[in-house]
């Protein structure tokens, strides 16, 4: 491991957080140990609070449809005393008068990841189950709005110290020159990136936060205590991605809680991840080759699809397929692409986990035709063309069309209308308006300050040993204003309420992901960090990843996944925790009725890693959806009340039929 | 052109005589395997539903006799609603209509019967069928013997009237001392089932187990294996039926407003509004400002009947609205209020204790406003412009608009199909004829499904055209009959009967002939006279019940020429089941009676009772609370339910004001606001008793009845010359789309609104004085 010299983690500390220049070290090695789960019988305080977000519902009343608030938890569990934080959470309560006593807990992926930002989504999203029981949605602790580890904060400030002549600029340039003898290898970028992880996961201990504690078992014992708080007995979980691994470590600590258990788009506990990650994108290319085979038309069309898709690979990794004409870059306006590099073939392969129903019916013939040198599909799938459609125009003169169309054009204005106001509700709110009155006052700074003290601003709620409360907004004023500027700015502090108090660190949080450096917005990095360094990383072996690619099919498609499995490998290096090598490494054995839902052409967790849950459940039911990616749910109804189906009767084989009439309809090549 | 009439009735005195009218139609069906065919839906279809996507309607072709499974079939038609889940569960559930003789597709619309159930299609199918003998699906009607008397009447001395007052005079001769309208009633009902037989029905076989074997053969026949009951009035009988008889089908039985099965049901009836009553008074003394405002409210009602009886009361400070002929409050008035607490079970009793409370003391502002309906007027308050609200409001006045639009498209094409437009093309040859020739024709075509020994096939209708018409239109006719296909041929029969509801109606909300088939094979056999009028004389509060006393007589003497045998007395046993089932009572149902309804339970292992306030007959119209119970029930029928939203159902009792003339107030929180939709009534004839004299409309052209409000769904529908009823005197009106709409009774509670004007400007309605008003 890496051992930054005192001298230099001081300096940067200094740097991150202005002035608070305090010493401190690398956390101790802790022995982490195997957690005893206890059942969570103590009943941890809930406060119900306005949501941390402006939540556009529709046909929604807070404190009747849906609610809001925080559970405070000990951050170690193992020190009930010690370190309190609050996790939040959504209750959106059933629409049944009569509901079914045990919610469904949906459980977010990342890890990092947040629901609590988009209500309005999983309002829509869990619309079936909420028919029949209560949905609980929460932040995980250190995602979004539960103690959040963000390392935006951190970035943005070493933007500023990498400029050359910022006064701070040279010694950061030593921190980077060490990174960059110790992986010769690395790209410029990437040591950037290696620099200020590192002093993100310094930060964040520096600051109070024991990252060690941000791991799979204590946010299981999180779920159960949680839903102890809310007074469910019975619980059914939902979990995506990294939710499902969460699910899992419930499956093992918690099985009594549990009544069903639906995975979608699993990481079993007992793949490793980091070495089979590699492959990802080859697996996902393989299952359309597959499916156009199984297809007695696409595979009249398109014969040896695999052999011709493995010389094409090769072939274009060798040498790029020069463009008739040169194409706009979609992903940088200013560009211009004329040849088709492997890197935006792997692109166009990557569509098929995001728009899977779009893409999939014209990869065959993307591929015959690049074997032959054509490009015409492919530019219309670069361009976007290809999908555009024709919009269809709603018939005048039918009355009943007319009509509907009316009403939709007034539940479009309305919903509007809606977002306007539920935007403003929460610019309306004090903690926001304190937000926006300390911008315009540091704006109104002269030029050599602004920059400086909008950077302590975002990283207010980040600095070593000062915790998110009142004081520590008070003592960002006293630092930075003077007279009536402090004294107005101060004593919006002093008329803040603790809620809105709270919420001013997230109206940073949020202004910081709009607007400054959306790092965290997808997954809050410092937690993301904590939980892979601490449970996900340590069973991969880089050799393995290495021999995993040089084992590839398609090699050439391997490397952007192997380049995230070497950052991992990387990052981990200095993340400052203990990674829990001595936890059990076997797959999760339950009885519990557990649904399996995987996508195809899932790039994240593929077909390849899912179903090996399966192994170890004794009651599980596993279900692969055509033209589906990661996140099934996302892509289908037939998904979705599938899932629905199952948790109204886990005990009962859900009807999977509708999966049928989702696989593609391929294009054959035009006579 | 010679033109001889053949009347569907010519041939009744050789089949009266001959004793010989089964008719032996040879099939090809083997026992236990019953064809299905899709056909198109033959009512219209809701709109927002597709028909063979979201909707399938289609037939069961089953035997009359199940014994004689080569012997005469019929088809029971049914209506699919297709899952709103891409992942159903398979059982789906089953409706069971009630009446007996109510239509699940027909009345009052297949609208109103699906909106039931929209809960649970989010997780599985429902399945709606029209029971054997009801509408679609070999009706029973007795409408055609009106024709029987149109044409009697024509010429007295025609065979048929020689036949109606031969059998007249043997009524009158079995029950002495009828009234002339009562034994000519009778008579009709008499000449109804001699009808029916001599078209070759076999009315024995119209019984709840062959409905019964009719359910798990529809069931199996359309794929499914376990299924799921939900029973409402008279279909909770037939759900006992089916648990007696094929228990390993059922996954789980809810029954809505329980006719159980070992009840004496002509025995209970007299304490049916009784009962509702003193559910009231329970519900507040249950509520501390209520009892406490209101105490010994029992005696007091008895009491005040009693005084009222003895010297009616004036009215004090009367409206303005009042009608003038109200002269006086009675205790009759005052009982036929209370016994429309059953009809408005959401609105009404919450003043029933001030009502009492205010005669005692000769104030009569609460009567005085509940009869001139400003008792639940309400006021809304629009929205603010470009508010939320005011985008919703508009937003769903327009879809309520396209879902108009759409129905009337529906309608159209019902018209259009090739049954409809030949139905049409026979009127039109009768256009030219003077009135009374029209008449006949008319009845006698009308009747062409009612023949002797004729079944209702295409033979039939092309021996009809041969016998009525010659020349260019008899072969026009007969040229689009046989291009027609089967389904088509039968839809002309589901056409002619929906016209004989239009002139005669009595077949319109149940099938009569099937009611009767099943009610005094079931109900009266096991009820005297003697017994109904012991039951009644133990009523505290006789004048509530003297109507359904009346009925049960009623119902009991003409069971008595009614032509089936009288069921075993193993069905009037306790059903003994251990499949969970869930049962569902409303305190204030006056059709089956909490009484009645609980007692289902003694021979149930695995059942739960719940009672809802404020709801009437068929729970699951008034609240979403008893849908959401009843959906999470069929959800996980082993679960323990949560039914705490039945707690928010009770009254709100208004306490007497202290001020004199001031508002009164209210005991609570606002009142629930609920729909109120109720289940057909279980029996015929239901009287409306009315504390007033009723304020009725003429019809003047064809016009929809909308439900709940002037943009609720159609709840049924007046021909021209229908007589409407105001809910209230002077009527309770609403503006709505630019016109004036009233709200009229429809039947046994079920209220709706219907437009003063028609699309062109023109009155729909023409205003009766109360002496016009039959």
């Amino acid at each position: 491991m890496t051992k930054l010299s005192p001298r230099l983690a001081a300096l940067l500390a200094v740097l991150a957080t202005g002035l608070a220049a305090q010493a401190y070290s690398m956390t101790q090695a802790k022995n982490f140990g195997e957690q005893v789960a206890q059942a969570s019988t103590v009943a941890y305080p809930t406060t119900e609070i306005p949501c941390p977000y402006p939540a556009i519902l529709e046909g929604e009343v807070y404190g009747e449809t849906y609610t809001c608030g925080i559970l405070a938890v000990p951050e170690n569990y193992d020190e009930p005393n010690g370190r309190q934080i609050e996790l939040s959470y959504t209750v959106f309560y059933s629409q049944s008068l009569s509901p079914a006593p045990d919610p469904v807990i949906y459980l977010h992926g990342g890890p990092g990841g947040g629901s609590l930002i988009a209500l309005d989504q999983y309002s829509e999203t869990f619309a079936a189950q909420r028919r029949i029981r209560d949905v609980v949605l929460f932040s995980q602790r250190g995602a979004q709005f539960s103690n959040r580890l963000a390392c935006a904060p951190v970035a943005f400030v070493t933007s500023i110290i990498g400029e050359e002549d910022n006064e701070y600029f040279g010694q950061f340039k030593e921190l980077l020159d060490a990174l960059q003898a110790r992986y010769p290898e690395a790209s410029e970028d990437d040591i950037y990136k290696y620099a200020y992880f590192l002093l993100c996961g310094q930060i964040l201990e520096g600051q109070g936060n024991d990252l060690d504690q941000y791991n799979t078992a204590n946010n299981a014992q999180d779920v159960v205590s949680l839903a102890t708080a809310l007074g469910y007995d019975d619980i059914n979980l939902y979990g995506i991605s990294y939710g499902t691994y969460l699910a899992q470590q419930v499956m093992r600590d918690y099985p009594d809680r549990l009544r069903s258990v639906v995975l979608d788009s699993t990481l079993p506990q007992h793949v490793q991840i980091h070495e089979a990650m590699v492959k990802d994108t080859e697996v996902v290319l393989l299952n359309l080759i597959e499916d156009c085979q199984a297809d007695t038309a696409c595979a009249a069309a398109y014969p040896d699809l695999k052999d011709r898709t493995i010389a094409l690979v090769a072939q274009i990794a060798e040498s790029p397929t020069p463009l008739a004409e040169p194409v706009p870059d979609p992903d940088n306006p200013d560009e211009t692409i004329d040849a088709i590099t492997i890197a935006q073939f792997e692109t166009v392969v990557g569509l098929l986990n995001q728009q899977p129903a779009l893409v999939s019916p014209y990869l065959p013939l993307v591929i015959q035709e690049l074997a032959q040198g054509e490009t015409a599909t492919f530019v219309g799938m670069l361009k976007g063309e290809l999908f555009a459609g024709t919009p269809t125009e709603p018939q005048i003169g039918n009355e009943v069309v007319n009509l509907q169309v009316e009403a939709e054009k007034l539940r479009l204005e309305a919903r509007q209308l809606r977002v306007q106001q539920a935007l403003q509700a929460n610019t309306d709110r004090p903690g926001s308006q304190w937000v926006t009155q300390a911008i315009a006052a540091a704006k109104a700074l002269p030029p050599t300050q602004e920059t400086r003290v909008l950077a302590n601003l975002f990283g207010v709620g980040y600095q070593i040993g000062k915790p998110r409360d009142r004081r520590t907004l008070l003592a960002f004023v006293a630092e930075h204003f003077e007279g009536d500027t402090a004294r107005s700015l101060r004593e919006g502090v002093n008329e803040l309420s603790d809620i809105e108090v709270r919420h001013a660190y997230e109206a940073i949080s949020y202004t910081v992901d709009q607007s400054v450096l959306d790092l965290d917005g997808q997954s809050t990095r410092g937690m993301y960090w904590s939980v892979v360094c601490n449970d996900i990383r340590p069973f991969s072996d880089p050799a393995v990843s290495d021999t995993a690619l040089a084992d590839m099919a398609l090699p050439a498609l391997g490397q952007s996944r192997y380049a995230e499995a070497v950052d991992a490998y990387t990052v981990c290096e200095t993340w400052p925790v203990t990674p829990a090598r001595d936890r059990p490494f076997d797959p999760v054995e339950s009885t519990v009725p557990t649904l399996v839902l995987q996508g195809r052409y899932d790039l994240a967790t593929t077909t390849a890693v899912g179903p090996q849950v399966m192994e170890g459940l004794s009651n599980g039911i596993y279900v692969e959806l055509p033209n589906a990616g990661h996140s099934v749910m996302n892509f289908s109804q037939c998904a979705t009340d599938i899932g629905v189906a199952f948790i109204n009767n886990p005990d009962q084989e859900p009807n999977t039929s509708c999966t049928a009439d989702l696989a593609p309809e391929f294009v054959l090549p035009s006579e | 052109m010679p033109r001889k009439f053949c009347l569907p009735l010519v041939a009744l005195a050789a089949c009266l005589t001959a004793q010989a009218c089964s008719s032996t139609q040879a099939n090809s069906a083997q026992a236990g395997v019953y064809p299905t065919a899709e056909i198109p839906c033959p009512d219209v279809v809701p709109p927002g539903e597709t028909e063979g996507e979201t909707i399938t309607c289609g037939t069961i072709t089953v035997p009359e006799n199940y014994d004689e499974p080569d012997g005469r079939q019929i088809d029971i038609t049914y209506a699919k609603l297709h899952s709103f889940s891409n992942s159903p569960a398979s059982d789906p559930v089953v409706d069971l209509r009630g009446g007996p003789g109510g239509s699940a597709i027909a009345f009052p619309s297949l609208e109103q019967r699906a909106g039931f159930y929209t809960v649970q299609r989010q997780t599985r199918d429902v399945i709606l069928f029209d029971q054997r003998g009801t509408q679609f699906s070999n009706r029973l009607g007795c409408g055609p013997v009106g024709y029987a008397v149109v044409v009697a009447s024509q010429d007295p001395t025609s065979e048929i009237a020689q036949q109606i007052d031969a059998l007249l005079q043997q009524v009158k001769g079995i029950f002495p001392e009828a009234s002339e309208d009562a034994a000519y009633a009778y008579t009709m009902q008499l000449l109804c089932g001699i009808l029916l037989e001599a078209n070759g029905a076999d009315l024995d076989q119209y019984d709840s187990p062959n409905s019964a074997q009719d359910v798990v053969n529809l069931t199996a026949a359309l794929g499914y294996d376990d299924i799921n009951l939900y029973g409402i009035s008279y279909g909770t009988y037939l759900a006992q039926q089916v648990m007696r008889d094929h228990p390993e089908r059922l996954r789980s039985v809810v029954l809505d407003s329980t006719l159980t099965a070992h009840v004496d049901k002509y025995e209970a009836i007299p304490l049916d509004a009784e009962v509702a009553f003193l559910n009231v008074v329970e519900d507040c003394e249950a509520d501390a400002d209520c009892a406490a405002a209101y105490p010994n409210l029992k005696q007091r009602t008895i009491d005040l009947l009693a005084q009222l009886e003895a010297a009616p009361i004036p009215f004090s400070n009367r409206s303005e609205a009042l009608p003038p002929d109200i002269t006086e409050v009675t205790a009759t008035g005052v009982a036929g209020v209370l016994t429309t607490i059953s009809s408005n079970p959401t609105q009404l009793p919450q003043y029933v204790p001030l009502l009492i409370h205010e005669l005692e003391q000769r104030t009569t502002s609460t009567l005085d406003s509940l009869i001139t309906g400003q008792l639940f007027a309400t006021e809304q308050t629009p929205p603010l412009p470009d508010s939320l609200e005011a985008y919703r409001l508009q937003e769903e006045q327009f879809r309520l608009e396209a879902e108009k639009l759409l129905r009337v498209a529906a309608q159209e094409a019902q018209f259009q199909r090739p049954s409809s437009q030949w139905v049409a093309q026979v009127e039109t040859q009768f256009a030219a004829l003077p009135e009374s020739e029209k008449i006949l024709e008319l009845v006698n075509f009308y009747g062409v499904g009612y023949q002797s020994d004729k079944p209702r096939d295409r033979a039939t209708l092309l021996a009809y055209v041969k016998e009525s018409f010659d020349g260019d239109a008899a072969q026009a006719l007969t040229d689009s009959l046989s291009a027609m296909s089967e389904v088509e041929v039968d839809h002309i029969y589901d056409v002619i009967s929906m016209k004989t509801d239009e002139v005669f109606p009595q077949d319109d909300e149940l099938t009569i002939g099937m009611h009767y088939s099943m009610d005094c094979r079931e109900m009266t056999a096991f009820s005297t006279a003697e017994e109904i009028t012991a039951a009644y004389e133990r009523s505290e509060l006789p004048l509530l019940g003297a109507a359904r006393y009346d009925l049960a007589l009623t119902a009991v003497n003409i069971c008595s020429l009614w032509p089936v045998e009288p069921a075993p007395a193993s069905e009037h046993e306790p059903v003994e089941s251990d499949v969970p089932t869930l049962v569902l009572q409303g305190r204030y149902d006056a059709i089956t009676n909490t009484e009645v309804g609980a007692r289902v339970t003694e021979g149930l292992s695995n059942s739960t009772y719940v009672e809802f306030s404020s709801s009437g007959h068929g729970v699951i119209a008034y609240s979403q609370c008893a849908k959401d119970v009843g959906a999470a029930f069929v959800a996980n029928p082993d679960q323990p339910l949560d039914m705490s939203c039945t707690e928010n159902l009770f009254p709100d009792f208004v306490l007497p004001s202290s001020a004199s003339e001031t508002a009164p107030q209210r005991a609570s929180s606002p009142a629930t606001t609920l729909e109120a939709i109720p289940e057909a009534a279980q029996t015929t004839a239901e009287a409306e008793p009315t504390a007033t004299a009723p304020y009725c409309l003429l019809v003047n052209a064809p016009v929809a009845v909308f439900g709940s409000s002037p943009s609720a769904a159609i709840a049924g529908q007046y021909q021209k010359n229908d007589i409407a009823y105001a809910t209230t005197n002077p009527p309770t009106t609403q503006q709505a789309d630019g016109k004036t709409f009233i709200e009229v009774s429809i039947y046994d509670g079920l209220t709706g609104w219907v437009p003063r004007t028609v699309a062109d400007g023109s009155p729909a309605l023409i205003d009766l004085t109360p002496d016009q008003c039959s």
